[in-house]
């Protein structure tokens, strides 16, 4: 089920929050948690319930395996050790998700390599497979570090399924979850958190429904139709995709927070306007903040972190970042764009160990070209397509101008500039370069939603603003789109 | 302000405005998705979303007998050029740039769900080119669901829906002046124009217009099996379904065969005779030289839907070109084919107005 759907705001929100709480009143708390859990479990099926057994049997193996590992850490004498039994959970995981997510991209590349003639599986990625197979191996390695207090079945279900985060994230933490599920606060209606969950649900849905969707018709137009891209066509194409991105998955999150927060939940936020960023930890310290904090802690540091000398540390913040590439997807234009990041943040830190200094402006003009350039990479279907695209965006394939410029530069025609219909390729319009300068005046100047969450009060100022958002969004509803981070 | 207040104000405030927006919507129904009948005030309908999704639902609600089906070529005809034919109500369900996919796919739910009598397809040659993609507002979902919930929720809360209703209502109580329909005349200059500019599209085109693809006659053989497997269908239901091929002017054919498209066009004719008898206008006559009979090289003006109907269904057509629609099965396809073999001129597509003019 999608956030941005009539079926989610006006029949499965509301049910599922009034059962929930009712029951609470009722102090029939366990029965509050168990109807919270199949909530989340009938939204994650409302599309296709065949992966539901899929989900089922991963929560209950890591729940056993962690448990295991667990009550191994207590006992003196083990047949087994508790690191065995890690690495047997975290390969069953890995196998799982290597099965379903890459074993087609695995069977091309071997066709490809030693010309074996393998059928293609065309296995559907199960939704959310990425973000619950993650949240779970974080769960089997905090099981061995002996940090898991609590053993307790139905919270685990409801820290892996809950319908918030189960599809896009954020990527969670049992630490923060299951205490907040167990809290005496979380059982009472909280007036103040629905009021700050509409509020930030309604902008989160703006986010995706009216910016998101604008932006893409554009990205997806100009990613259709890479061969024939003029300049402007091909900046606005890498532009709107940039700020697509953005809006879309930030206001997922936004609305994920939103939702989390009427049940009194907090999730931990995962933006903080990463295009005001002014290098490239900077980036990964504000995008997709749970990502970056888990292949931190997961992977950053197991490989040794940066206390192996600095070559060594090189080579794990470039490992790092290619296994985050390769976590978005199975193609080589993932791990080619994690392969960049980890170049970039590979040179960044030796610019930082060798006492450079940059201008802020030309740090963080820098800094967005970049990560602009390599979304390209994220986004194209292949190599021709990235190809096709930067070279427009260099000036390769000609510079077109609007009609009305050819006044001022007509001596060029046929030479340098030629003069026409300038967003055609991309179906854009002349309000396309508006969009993008407002694009850029969101995500540079404004304050980010959760500024405006930590500054939220019920004032009647808020009031109009929450209530005319909403209805602009939902009044764009008809047009619905899935979320950019469902097929990662 | 009093944070269960706000609460309360945010909830009812966006349920009225909500229910304020569905209530004028619902109403004024400017997309013709319902037929409670409370919108006789605003009939004309001006402001549609998509041409697919309003003639889909008004088809619904009228519940015709007869409905015509084809591409714009069909679309330019009128209910009334057929009613002296056939059983009433009629309504031309035509869509314009249409694949023959989805014109099978409304036939299909109106054998299924509607309780037609007659159905009058008008083929087109580019319908069946294999690699021209379906349009972006074709909704197939539309019509393998009893309900299509999407339709009725646009049609009911959206500010652009309240737009387009304020403008109906403007344009029906108002007369706001319409731009040129389809069917008003063109001048001749206008007429030469459009042809030399839609024979030179087709001509130059290299993507779907003119696809190599299309260059082999079996390209088309899913779709020759699409209209056989529909024209079963309303045998199976005792629906009269007749076909013909739409007319289009001289040079058009031409083009085909200087595209190297001849052989798919011929076996195009061979293969829809083989389906059942059907009426051939898509070829040489003494109308596809006349050029203020058409609008462009594929679309002969709406008046001409009379001449058509009238020689389809009627056994007395004084009025009609004697070589204006042949009737064509399979034992007579062969000699007609032939026929039309011989009479193909060279075609030029880099001055097309001067070929024109010069055939004049």
């Amino acid at each position: 089920m999608l956030f941005n759907s009539y079926e989610f705001i006006f029949l499965f929100l509301p049910v599922t929050f009034f059962v929930y709480f009712w029951l609470n009143k009722k102090r029939l708390t366990q029965a509050s948690k168990a109807w919270l859990v199949f909530a989340s479990l009938f939204f994650y099926s409302w599309w296709n319930i065949i992966y539901l057994p899929l989900i089922l049997g991963s929560i209950l193996f890591n729940f056993a395996v962690g448990s295991t590992i667990s009550k191994m850490n207590i006992v003196q004498k083990k047949r087994i050790s508790p690191k065995v039994m890690l690495a047997f959970g975290i390969v069953s995981n890995i196998l799982l998700l290597g099965y379903f997510k890459y074993m087609d991209f695995f069977i091309a590349n071997t066709n490809m390599l030693i010309g074996t003639q393998w059928d293609l599986m065309h296995i559907i990625l199960p939704l959310g497979i990425s973000f619950f197979t993650f949240t779970q191996i974080a769960y089997l390695v905090d099981a061995y570090r002996n940090e898991v207090k609590e053993m307790d079945y139905l919270n685990y279900t409801l820290f892996v399924t809950f319908f918030p985060h189960l599809l896009a994230g954020p990527i969670l933490h049992h630490k923060e979850m299951m205490p907040q599920f167990d809290s005496i606060k979380s059982k009472a209606i909280n007036y103040r958190n629905i009021a700050a969950g509409l509020f930030l649900f309604s902008i989160g849905l703006f986010k995706k429904v009216v910016i998101a969707d604008t932006f893409a018709q554009w990205a997806n137009a100009g990613f259709e139709t890479t061969q024939a891209l003029n300049l402007i066509e091909a900046w606005a194409t890498s532009l709107s995709y940039t700020f697509q991105l953005y809006f879309d998955f930030s206001g997922y999150t936004d609305m994920a927070l939103g939702v989390a927060l009427m049940f009194n939940i907090r999730l931990p936020i995962n933006f903080n306007s990463p295009y005001k960023a002014r290098n490239i930890q900077d980036f990964w310290r504000r995008w997709h903040i749970t990502l970056s904090r888990f292949l931190r802690d997961y992977i950053y540091i197991p490989l040794g972190g940066n206390r192996n000398g600095e070559f060594k540390t090189y080579a794990n913040l470039f490992t790092v970042f290619l296994v985050g590439g390769l976590w978005h997807g199975a193609s080589w234009m993932f791990i080619i764009w994690g392969a960049l990041h980890g170049t970039a943040i590979v040179l960044h830190r030796a610019w930082q160990q060798m006492g450079l200094k940059m201008n802020s402006i030309l740090a963080w003009f820098i800094t967005f070209n970049f990560i602009n350039i390599t979304w390209i990479f994220f986004r194209a279907k292949d190599w021709d397509a990235a190809k096709n695209i930067l070279s427009a965006m260099s000036g390769i394939n000609g510079i077109l101008l609007p009609e009305k410029y050819a006044k001022y530069f007509g001596d060029f025609n046929n030479t340098l500039i030629q003069f026409g219909s300038v967003y055609e390729h991309i179906n854009g319009k002349a309000q396309t370069t508006v969009y993008i300068i407002l694009g850029f005046i969101m995500v540079l100047t404004l304050k980010n939603s959760m500024q405006l969450w930590d500054s939220f009060k019920p004032t009647r100022l808020n009031l109009v603003f929450t209530i005319a958002i909403f209805l602009t969004a939902v009044s764009m509803m008809s047009r619905v789109s899935e979320f950019l981070y469902f097929n990662f | 302000m009093h944070t269960k207040k706000w609460i309360t104000f945010f909830i009812v405030a966006a349920l009225s405005v909500m229910i304020a927006v569905s209530g004028i919507n619902w109403v004024i129904n400017p997309y013709n998705v319902f037929s409670h009948g409370l919108d006789n005030f605003a009939p004309k309908k001006t402001n549609v979303l998509s041409d697919r999704m309003s003639k889909f639902y008004i088809a619904k609600n009228l519940k015709p007998k007869t409905i015509m089906m084809g591409t714009s070529r069909i679309g330019l005809f009128t209910e009334a050029q057929l009613s002296p034919y056939l059983e009433g109500p009629i309504y031309n369900l035509s869509m314009a740039g249409s694949t023959i996919d989805e014109q099978a796919a409304y036939i299909q739910y109106m054998l299924k769900y509607e309780n037609i009598k007659n159905v009058v397809w008008s083929l087109d040659f580019f319908a069946f080119n294999p690699t021209k993609p379906t349009d972006a507002a074709f909704q197939p979902e539309r019509l393998s669901e009893t309900i299509y919930w999407d339709d009725y929720l646009i049609s009911l809360y959206s500010f652009k829906t309240l737009s387009r209703s304020f403008k109906t209502v403007k344009k029906n109580l108002f007369s706001v002046q319409e731009p040129e329909p389809m069917g008003q005349p063109f001048s001749r200059d206008k007429v030469e124009f459009n042809i030399a500019y839609i024979l030179n599209q087709y001509a130059t085109d290299t993507t779907f217009l003119n696809s190599k693809i299309f260059h082999d006659p079996s390209s088309i053989d899913p779709k020759i099996e699409v209209v056989k497997r529909t024209v079963q269908l309303c045998r199976e239901n005792n629906v009269t379904c007749v076909l013909y091929t739409s007319p289009v002017f001289y040079q058009h054919i031409d083009m085909l065969y200087a595209l190297n498209l001849g052989a798919t066009f011929e076996y195009w004719k061979q293969e829809l005779a083989l389906i059942g008898p059907y009426t051939d206008f898509c070829t040489y006559s003494a109308l596809s030289k006349e050029v203020m009979q058409f609008r462009d090289s594929s679309h002969v003006i709406g008046d001409v839907g009379a001449l058509v109907f009238a020689r389809i269904f009627s056994k007395r057509t004084p009025n009609v070109p004697a070589d204006f629609g042949i009737p064509i099965t399979s034992q007579t396809i062969q000699t007609h084919l032939n026929k039309q073999r011989n009479l193909v001129h060279t075609f030029s597509h880099s001055s097309p107005i001067t070929t024109i003019r010069e055939g004049q």
